[in-house]
């Protein structure tokens, strides 16, 4: 399936989504040159598309039946066969939106998927994504073509926060949605009840999925350095709250700690890679220290 | 409780700061969007109740802390520590200790004043243990002139020593003035007691009040300091409990004069020394020494019955002219000091007279001054002039004892000042009239509205001219038979014979000034006085050469007056040279006698150097004062004096000397001063006011007089002592205390919650 196209014409989304292209290539760079190819070579019978032949391309492509045809040169495009159908799960709900710094988590959210997702198709491998809240609000199937990087950004660019998160239930949905075996990259905050997470991350992995988990938090989310009298107002329905942040610095860390430790708990339990990836962070680096972690251990 | 800042406890209101920051510090917060509220809410969930509690305690501790601060800073405090606890003593002694001469008195081997000072001692050793780095002692000696003897001592040691070196002075006793002081310094103490011992021989005479209008203000200033509530007065009665009448052998001498009026060496000088007996003791005798310049010259004895004043006599010749101190006195009895009895006398050679003789005659013819030259030699005299009008400069006058105006027709400004000065300085001046005076020029200058030295201010001429036949006789009506002028009439018939034809008249005549009256309608004034500085002027209305008087120079009543008068006129006042205590000594004397260096020889101190003030340094005179110039000028208003004694506080002979330039010489006696105790005078109520008096008012008596004068009486031995004071309690001390531990504990808690939300 073809991705959907980014809409171009807005300069606003295409200097976004080439900012996206470049930082996310950039990230992968580094990773990209000790990488080993697929050892399949990822030759399909599955044809994808045509395309206008240039010079340059490959003859044996030539469609000959198109030139017979229309008598303009045409190459056949072919779905690769990959080893690897992942899918990417951008968490848009509205406590994405928060940011204490320059970005909000839901831009590094993104800047994460479109750094996975190049990174995945330059393994010639497919990606798609989903974008949800508390329910799935975007899909773009898993796909290797050329055309399924600018699909993602695409659909990156498109994402905003908003609406309450139901995690748990849309991984469900998606677990039951993806019926060949592959790879589910989860970037979100996984601000949801964490024994319901886990289950539904459970379930994806009794789906024959591999799971990554990307658990993005601002850096104020984990750190509570407010000081002063501070009036909290909760984003997705929370009600606001007025209080001293100094007098529940202690507690809320402890709460933070624990619901933390316990996704890591049950990430690990379940086979099930973890990372948190805060916003102070310089991404790149965190994503080099876990993707090299990750070839280190020998998974793809 | 009461507060020494009541006003200040409305601070308290401050309490609700804390909570007013509180609720303020609640509108003031930062909006924050927040994702993570879930933790948010479990955190509140689990820390709420810790929370609030934490937050009530700390609120509550501040408006306690603002509460307690207030109250502090109001410095309150119980006049009576509750069960002993907390309990300070800020007490403020006052020792008031007196030591008047009649304290001199000795029963046995001690004074009252050493009884007094053991009973001191006593209170003071009572006092020790109790003390308070906050309590003061304050010394007072009480006297009429009362003085602060130590000021503020906490050193109970040196207060010891300091009122074991009071020594009896020779003042008498002022309870008013006393009190007065007292409550001065009662009123400046800051502490929250005040105590006062009053340590005394309880004197009736101290507590006697000059007139009413004293008596009730010392009653109203005895209520208001007795009734206090932080004071209390304790009397010490430092005198045995017999009554005056009891006390044995307590005589002596209350005055020593002599009644000449002139002292020369041609005639005899009568010595009169006066005693009085206070006791009931009787004497058949009582022996009178007297010493003249330190050399014992003679004794009178008089019998001294008790309660009775006695005179003693005793006549003497001085050989040489100046100068001379005469001293009375009797066999000490238990109080000695009053057994002594001082005069100072100039004795001269003989008097002086300068005549101005207005209309000058020449014989067969004689004027006024003409006969007044022949009277006054008569009478060992030294005459200097008759001068004209014109050739009368007026200076040089003080070489003179007596100045004579006869029919002077007028006398300029100058002279009239310089003959001011000289009457002032103790010069007499005989003034006669005739057709000469200028009647105008006279009132103008030396009348002048009765500021000047004439006794009254001239008017018409009164009688029958000698034209207008036949003149009408006017005899002496009246004439005041007790002064020195008609001495010689005392036992004999009056000048009732002289006539007279034409006088003066005079107006403004002080009534009292009137020596002798004419018979005329009007009843004319012949003889008038008027006492100008220390010196007297007498105005003889009439002639003495016939023109307007029947020859009065041939007549022997006139030529008696004229002998009595002009001595009486001439004789210096010694009134400067004989005081009392707290008299200052004030002699002036002639430029010529300048020097910068004098010194006066004292009863107690020897020789002291004195103060000189010279107004200016072509005045013809200048002034010398002891102990020093006086800080108010004569004629202050009483209320307007200072209140301590800037005279002489010892009885004794002081003299005026100068000291020789060169070391050849030998010093100059100036003068003698005579210094003697209370009473001024002989009179009877003096003597029984003067501090010789040693009756004695008791308990009871005073409170009858001072009926809301509250004190308590200690009798010998009786201490009232350490018992009556303390018992306070200084509140704000310990909320001080308690406001320090509330602070550190605020701050503690404060980290500690802190820390805890760390």
């Amino acid at each position: 399936m073809a991705a959907k196209k980014p809409d171009f014409l807005d300069p606003k989304v295409l200097n976004k989504i080439t900012r996206l292209d470049l930082k996310a290539r950039h990230i992968v760079e580094g990773f990209v040159a000790g990488m080993h190819k697929s050892p399949y070579h990822g030759f399909s019978v599955e044809f994808a598309e045509h395309r206008e032949y240039t010079p340059g391309d490959d003859l044996k492509h030539l469609d000959w039946k198109v030139f017979g045809r229309s008598d303009r040169l045409f190459i056949k495009e072919y779905e690769l066969e990959t080893n690897l159908r992942s899918h990417i799960l951008l968490d848009c709900s509205e406590s994405m939106d928060y940011g204490s710094g320059e970005s909000t988590k839901l831009e590094l959210a993104c800047l994460i998927a479109a750094s996975m997702a190049h990174l995945i198709l330059r393994q010639q491998d497919a990606v798609g994504i989903v974008t949800f809240d508390k329910e799935v609000r975007s899909f773009v199937p898993s796909h290797s073509g050329k055309g399924q990087m600018s699909a993602v950004l695409g659909t990156l660019s498109g994402a905003k926060a908003a609406n309450k998160t139901d995690v748990s239930t849309v991984f469900h949905q998606l677990a039951e949605r993806f019926t060949r075996k592959g790879l589910v990259i989860i970037i979100s905050d996984l601000f949801d009840d964490p024994d319901r997470l886990l289950k539904s991350l459970q379930h994806f992995r009794h789906r024959r999925q591999d799971v990554i988990v990307f658990h993005v938090l601002d850096e104020y989310e984990v750190t509570f350095p407010f000081q002063r009298m501070t009036l909290f107002e909760g984003l997705e329905e929370y009600p606001k709250l007025l209080v001293d942040p100094r007098a529940l610095r202690q507690a809320y860390l402890e709460e933070v700690e624990r619901f933390v430790s316990r996704i890591k708990r049950g990430c690990v339990l379940n086979s099930i890679d973890y990372a948190q990836i805060t916003t102070d962070r310089p991404l790149d680096i965190e994503l080099t220290k876990y993707l090299a972690g990750r070839l280190a251990l020998g998974r793809r | 409780m009461q507060f020494f800042n009541p006003a200040l406890v409305w601070f308290a209101l401050g309490g609700a700061i804390p909570i007013i920051i509180h609720l303020l510090h609640r509108q003031k917060y930062r909006r924050v969007k927040w994702a993570a509220m879930e933790f948010l809410l479990a955190a509140l969930k689990k820390t709420q109740r810790r929370l609030r509690l934490e937050n009530l305690i700390l609120l509550l501790l501040r408006i306690l802390i603002m509460i307690i601060l207030a109250f502090a800073i109001a410095r309150p405090y119980l006049r009576a520590a509750p069960l002993g606890l907390l309990e300070d003593s800020n007490t403020h002694h006052f020792l008031v200790i007196d030591n008047t001469y009649s304290m001199a008195y000795k029963k046995g081997p001690k004074t009252y004043l050493d009884l007094a000072r053991e009973q001191a001692d006593k209170l003071l050793d009572s006092l020790s243990p109790h003390l308070s780095e906050t309590d003061k002692i304050t010394v007072i000696l009480a006297s009429a002139y009362p003085e602060v003897y130590v000021v503020y001592a906490s050193k109970l040691k040196s207060v010891k020593e300091m009122v074991a070196a009071i020594r009896p002075s020779h003042y008498s006793s002022g309870m008013y003035q006393t009190f007065r002081l007292l409550d001065e310094q009662v009123r400046k103490s800051t502490n929250l007691e005040k105590r006062i011992y009053l340590f005394t021989d309880l004197q009736r005479s101290g507590w006697q009040s000059l007139d009413e209008t004293e008596g009730k203000r010392f009653g109203e200033l005895l209520k208001r300091l007795s009734s206090a509530p932080d004071t209390k007065i304790s009397i010490y009665d430092a005198s045995p409990k017999e009554a005056v009448r009891d006390i044995a052998d307590n005589r002596g001498l209350v005055a020593l004069w002599v009644e000449n009026d002139v002292l020369d060496t041609k005639s005899v000088t009568t010595f009169h020394a006066d005693l009085y007996n206070w006791s009931a003791v009787s004497y058949p005798t009582v022996d009178v020494k007297f010493l003249v310049d330190g050399s014992y010259v003679g004794t009178a004895t008089t019998p001294l019955p008790p309660n009775s004043l006695m005179p003693a006599t005793l006549r003497h010749r001085f050989h040489e002219p100046g100068p001379h101190f005469v001293e009375a006195v009797i066999d000490s009895d238990n109080l000695d000091v009053d057994d002594r009895r001082y005069l100072s006398l100039d004795v001269k050679t003989s008097l002086s007279a300068f005549i101005v003789d207005g209309k000058p005659l020449s014989p067969p013819e004689y004027s006024d001054a003409d006969y007044l030259r022949m009277m006054l030699a008569s009478a060992d005299f030294s005459i200097g002039g008759p001068v004209t009008s014109e050739m009368f400069t007026a200076d040089d006058l003080d070489k003179h004892d007596l100045l004579v105006l006869c029919n002077v027709q007028a006398l300029t400004q100058d002279k009239v000042a310089k003959v001011e000065e000289y009457v002032r300085r103790g010069g007499g001046l005989l003034v006669t009239m005739g057709d000469r005076v200028d009647r105008a020029a006279w009132n103008d200058l030396v009348y002048r509205d009765g500021q000047g030295l004439l006794p009254g201010r001239l008017a018409d001429v009164g009688g029958t001219p000698p034209e207008i036949q036949p003149r009408v006789a006017h005899h002496i009506k009246q004439y005041s038979g007790r002064h020195p002028a008609f001495r010689a009439f005392l036992n004999g018939p009056g000048p009732f014979s002289l006539v007279f034809y034409q006088y003066f008249k005079l107006e403004k005549v002080e009534p009292e000034s009137v020596l002798a009256v004419l018979d005329d309608p009007g009843n004319s004034h012949l003889f008038v006085e008027k006492k100008f500085g220390e010196g007297k002027v007498v105005l003889y209305t009439s002639t003495i050469n016939a023109e307007w008087d029947d020859n009065m120079a041939g007549k022997g009543a006139f030529f008696s007056i004229v002998l009595s008068l002009a001595p009486y006129l001439a004789a210096r006042s010694s009134g400067l040279k004989n005081l009392q205590i707290a008299d200052l000594i004030q002699h002036s004397m002639p430029a010529e006698k300048y020097s910068n260096v004098f010194v006066m020889e004292t009863p107690t101190e020897g020789q002291t150097s004195i103060s000189i003030e010279r107004p200016s340094p072509n005045s013809p005179w200048f002034i010398v004062w002891y102990p020093s110039r006086p800080s108010s000028l004569p004629g202050t208003a009483p209320e307007n004096k200072p209140a301590v004694n800037e005279g002489l506080k010892y009885a004794g002979r002081y003299a005026l000397i100068r000291p020789r330039a060169d070391a050849s010489g030998q010093d100059e006696l100036i003068s003698y001063f005579a210094a003697n105790l209370p009473p001024r005078t002989n009179a009877a109520e003096e003597i029984l006011r003067c501090e010789g008096n040693l009756d004695k008012i008791t308990a009871d008596e005073l409170r009858r007089r001072f009926p809301d004068f509250k004190f308590f009486l200690a009798g010998e031995g009786q201490a009232v002592g350490a018992s009556e004071t303390a018992g306070s309690s200084l509140i704000w001390k310990y909320l001080l205390y308690a406001l320090c531990g509330f602070l550190g504990l605020e701050t503690f808690l404060a980290w500690f919650f802190g820390r805890a939300k760390q």
